[in-house]
């Protein structure tokens, strides 16, 4: 065996783990995704259905809580109690966009995963890591994450991630030209 | 700008030696011996021409040829 055939050999196992350890991280955040999108759409649709539970809850009384700034007059008080019906469904609402907020990276996340896997089994199965079926989809993937990244951390996280993606983008380039010369090279 | 030409062709009908039993003895696939003798390659390894010029008992200047072109 050469010492290309044993550094392929190499990558090839190591293709193998991220494959597998990328379908069960693909896996997971799926699930996650599937169940953050169905809370998602349970706070927005039963917004009411939540305010009367946690107005039921006595977790938050607002009441109580206002009655010692605006006394018991009973028209303030009704008045009080159709802003805590509010109050509370704003609040379902705000869970719901928290929620969301959470959804669109687990699905970006998952949507990565799955790219990954697709590009090291191609890896696997070409017998190259520099083609540029494989260049373009890791960068595709990078570029998923610096803006995962940059949503969840921050812009300038993202800006970073972009930039390590130009990085890597020009150094696999320069190593599909070099594969081309060595193919071509007898 | 003036190209590199491969004579392999030649070399191998001076010889009498088949495109298979040259690839054999070389130790390389007929495939890749057939894009070397048809100039679909771009460049050539020390280890490979040694292994030709032994096998055909030639020189490098026998396979190989510079063509000025117009």
């Amino acid at each position: 065996m050469t010492n290309e055939n044993i550094k392929l050999n190499k990558v090839k196992k190591s293709c193998h783990t991220v494959c597998t350890v990328s379908t069960i991280l693909g896996v997971i955040c799926a699930i996650g995704a599937v169940l953050l999108l169905g809370l998602t759409i349970f706070a927005f649709s039963s917004g009411d259905l939540i305010a009367n539970t946690m107005k039921q809850s006595g977790l938050i009384n607002i009441p109580a809580v206002n009655q010692e700034y605006f006394g018991d007059d009973p028209a303030l008080m009704e008045k009080m109690a159709l802003n805590e019906t509010t109050f509370f469904n704003s609040m379902a609402k705000s869970i719901a966009l928290f929620t969301l907020a959470r959804t669109i990276p687990c699905i970006a996340l998952t949507i990565a995963f799955f790219m990954l896997r697709a590009t090291f089994i191609t890896i696997e199965k070409q017998d190259n890591p520099f083609t540029t079926k494989v260049i373009n989809r890791l960068t595709a993937l990078w570029v998923i994450v610096s803006v995962v990244i940059g949503l969840t951390n921050g812009i300038v996280y993202g800006i970073l991630m972009g930039f390590f993606t130009y990085v890597m983008y020009t150094i696999l380039d320069y190593g599909r030209v070099l594969q081309i010369q060595s193919d071509e090279t007898l | 700008m003036g190209k590199i030409i491969l004579r392999l062709d030649r070399v191998m009908a001076d010889r009498k030696m088949s495109l298979n039993e040259l690839a054999e003895k070389v130790g390389i696939s007929n495939v890749n011996l057939s894009k070397m003798k048809n100039g679909k390659i771009s460049a050539i390894r020390f280890s490979t021409l040694e292994a030709i010029c032994e096998t055909l008992n030639c020189q490098p200047g026998d396979i190989l040829e510079y063509s000025k072109e117009e």
